[in-house]
């Protein structure tokens, strides 16, 4: 008797090809889930991000003079410093995606109804350019822990409250130097960093400098959602932490501060002055969608701008076309004045 | 039926459906925004922890509501009741200073810079100091000595208020940190410490430094005088003793080394000095050598000051998690715990008030606004009172 043995087969593509890098980044995501999970979350966060960075804060003050202002702003600039490689990722990622701004713009005039198509054209458009549209997205995620952190150690090393002070004690290393520190001097400038800013100056550049990083980092885009979602952030972010300014201690403003400024020197550097300087363009309504119930009356035509879709031809890709019309225009002039001369 | 719309009215809703569906998101920014300053924002919001004092069968507080209470009955046998809360309607601001009787008045220094003078029977308000105007915050308890209030503020500076005329019995003694210390007065000298890691000795009459002796660390607990040395802890984790005449580190005496700041004023007891460290032990120091007696471990933090009835010290404790617990040890038997409460199977939150005693109760100020009175030499619960606003 024969036993027939079969193979459990898998389809294929349904397990996808982890890259070394990939599994080098799930392990370290495990194993940070076990970790954090076994000395409980918030013991973790203490113990990995926010202690060191408090700690150093603290031996950065007592290393510059015991000003609290300086010490807040070194840490920032070390702080961006060690996340330059992934920053400039997010940013060149950022760039390359507004690179592709025409092209989408195009696909999306020509397959908006449709909106399988209209991704698929733009999976494709991504394929081909070697642009992952997540790029921007995993840089952000990984310093993102690292600013709270940050931010929450310049908090609690103010310890501007008693309460916050005593539960500072529990925080520090057992280093007299460190101890024998706090609480911190808390005058900088015309400041007191443990509170708000009474003459509004912080929140008026927390505010101008926000604004000018939002404006610069915006990716133009033509989709009227996007944009007028890009609108709000450049205004609503800037107000925000304006007036967060006003009622936080001003030690936090000084980290916002040259955190922005730094974020618009290295803007500046990667994809200049971005949109600062210029008007975004002007929004474009994907086309119709073929529903029925929209159907025109027999014998009734769209004219003019309803008929191209109520679309402004002035654009990015608009531009680029003319641009191709005149180049083939002026090798046809080249050529025909080549053949002239051989004649 | 097919109904028709046209294009532009289509348009027009989708650009509509659009807004709305941006407003949407900036609301999500905007709650998102909120939820982070509330997670990552101020993680010890401001509350007070003024420690209760018992005096004439009555217990005064500084609730963490920001009034000032006044309770009556205060025995064994759970009668007790609010006498008086002031202000009545309204509050005050957050109150850390422990009141201070004097007669018939009762003075509280409040965080929101100002002292207030209160009369004791029925808790209405005499005069504040600054009438007006507001000095820095008030972290430390005012002293009241030979008609003249001592205190320090935020603002760096030792006032000294003549309570008669309620004027400056001399110019603010300034110093280069903030003074949450509560001042000492003994022999004609108020002893102060600072946050710019010194102790101060300043006469009373003229209000000029007699000395001063630098520690390691902001000095923010209360200074404690035996035996002409003045004994206080520092926030560099040492406890030291200094000769109250001289100003100079007491001979004989090493300071004594911790694993975490001294917060709140020693207790003397038979020779020994008692002092509770953020370390969560309780150490008994020999007065002249500063060498250890005896330790006992409460396991959390104490920042208060300890209460001493009779042989026995009691602690209160901050374990953390808004968890604490009082601890009672036996200074004649090597600090060997003598009970403990809440018993295991019950908790109560945390404790960062010096406790209080009439001699036979110890009250507890808990950080949700409740008076625990515990009999001192068992350690049975004997009732609890809100002071306003408390789970």
């Amino acid at each position: 008797m024969t036993t027939e043995r079969t193979k459990l087969q898998l389809p294929k593509g349904m397990f996808p090809k982890l890259g070394k890098k990939n599994i080098i980044l799930l392990i370290l995501v495990a194993a940070l889930i076990v970790v954090s999970l076994t000395v409980g979350i918030m013991d973790f966060w203490n113990i990995v991000l926010l202690q060191p960075m408090l700690n150093f804060l603290i031996v950065l003050s007592n290393v510059f003079f015991h000003n609290f202002g300086i010490a807040i702003i070194v840490l920032v600039i070390i702080i961006r410093l060690l996340m330059l490689p992934v920053s400039l990722k997010q940013l060149r990622s950022t760039k390359a995606m507004s690179s592709l701004q025409p092209k989408l713009q195009e696909i999306q005039k020509k397959y908006g109804g449709d909106k399988v198509k209209l991704q698929q054209e733009m999976a494709k458009v991504y394929k081909e350019s070697g642009i992952n549209p997540m790029g921007c997205l995993w840089p952000m995620l990984i310093q993102f822990p690292i600013w709270i952190a940050l931010y929450q150690s310049v908090l609690k090393a103010l310890a501007a409250t008693p309460e916050e002070l005593m539960s500072l004690s529990d925080r520090l290393y057992s280093s007299s130097y460190i101890i024998g520190s706090v609480p911190l001097n808390e005058n900088f400038l015309w400041l007191n960093l443990g509170q708000p800013d009474k003459y509004y100056v912080m929140a008026v550049l927390v505010a101008a400098s926000m604004w000018i990083l939002q404006k610069m980092s915006t990716v133009p885009t033509s989709d009227p959602k996007q944009q007028s979602m890009n609108n709000m952030l450049t205004w609503m972010m800037p107000l925000m932490f304006g007036f967060f300014t006003i009622s936080f201690p001003s030690g936090l403003a000084v980290f916002w501060l040259v955190s922005n400024i730094i974020g618009i020197i290295m803007q500046y550097f990667i994809t200049g002055w971005g949109t600062l300087f210029k008007k975004a363009p002007k929004a474009v309504a994907p086309a119709a969608p073929n529903i029925p119930g929209t159907e025109l009356p027999k014998g009734e035509n769209l004219k003019g701008k309803e008929a191209s879709g109520g679309v402004n031809q002035e654009g990015p890709a608009d531009g680029q076309s003319r641009e191709k019309r005149k180049d083939r225009r002026r090798s046809y002039r080249a050529g025909a004045r080549r053949a002239r001369r051989k004649s | 039926m097919i109904r028709y719309v046209s294009l532009k009215a289509l348009r027009t809703r989708r650009l509509n459906a659009m807004k709305f569906k941006s407003v949407s998101a900036l609301l999500v920014v905007i709650c998102s925004c909120v939820l982070l300053t509330g997670c990552f924002g101020t993680s010890a919001a401001p509350k007070g922890w003024s420690g209760p004092v018992a005096f004439n069968g009555s217990l005064y507080v500084g609730a963490m509501s920001g009034k000032v209470v006044a309770l009556d009955d205060i025995g064994a046998d759970g009668n007790h009741y609010i006498r008086w809360t002031y202000p009545d309607e309204t509050v005050i601001s957050y109150i850390y200073s422990d009141p201070v009787i004097d007669g018939e008045n009762i003075y509280v220094g409040c965080y929101n810079g100002k002292v207030y003078v209160l009369e004791a029977n029925h808790g209405y308000r005499l005069w504040t100091y600054p009438s007006e105007d507001y000095v820095g915050a008030i972290v430390g308890s005012p002293a009241v000595v030979d008609g003249t209030l001592y205190f320090g503020s935020s603002d760096k500076k030792l006032y000294a208020i003549n309570t008669t005329t309620r004027q400056q019995a001399w110019e603010p003694f300034e110093t280069e940190g903030k003074i949450w210390s509560t001042p000492v007065v003994y022999n004609g000298t108020v002893y102060v410490g600072s946050f710019d890691h010194k102790m101060y000795a300043i006469d009373t009459e003229s209000g000029t430094k007699l000395w001063e002796f630098s520690s390691g660390g902001a000095i923010a607990g209360t200074p404690m005088i035996y035996n002409d040395t003045i004994y206080f802890g520092s926030l560099d984790q040492k406890f030291y003793a200094v000769d109250i005449a001289t100003g100079a580190l007491r001979e004989g005496f090493t300071p004594f080394k911790a694993d975490n700041w001294f917060w709140g004023k020693a207790v003397a007891y038979n020779g020994n000095i008692i002092a509770a460290s953020l370390d969560g032990k309780l150490y008994a120091l020999d007065a002249e050598s500063g060498s250890v007696v005896w330790e006992a471990d409460a396991g959390g933090m104490i920042r208060g000051t300890p209460a001493l009835v009779n042989n026995l010290i009691i602690v209160g404790t901050d374990e953390g998690s808004s968890r604490g617990k009082v601890y009672c040890f036996d200074a004649d038997n090597n600090g060997q715990l003598v009970w403990e409460y809440p018993p295991a199977d019950e908790t109560m939150y945390s404790i960062q008030a010096s406790i209080g005693s009439n001699g036979s109760v110890v009250y507890v100020h808990t950080t949700n606004q409740k008076i625990y009175a515990i009999d001192a030499e068992n350690g049975i619960y004997l009732w609890t009172t809100s002071t306003g606003g408390g789970e």
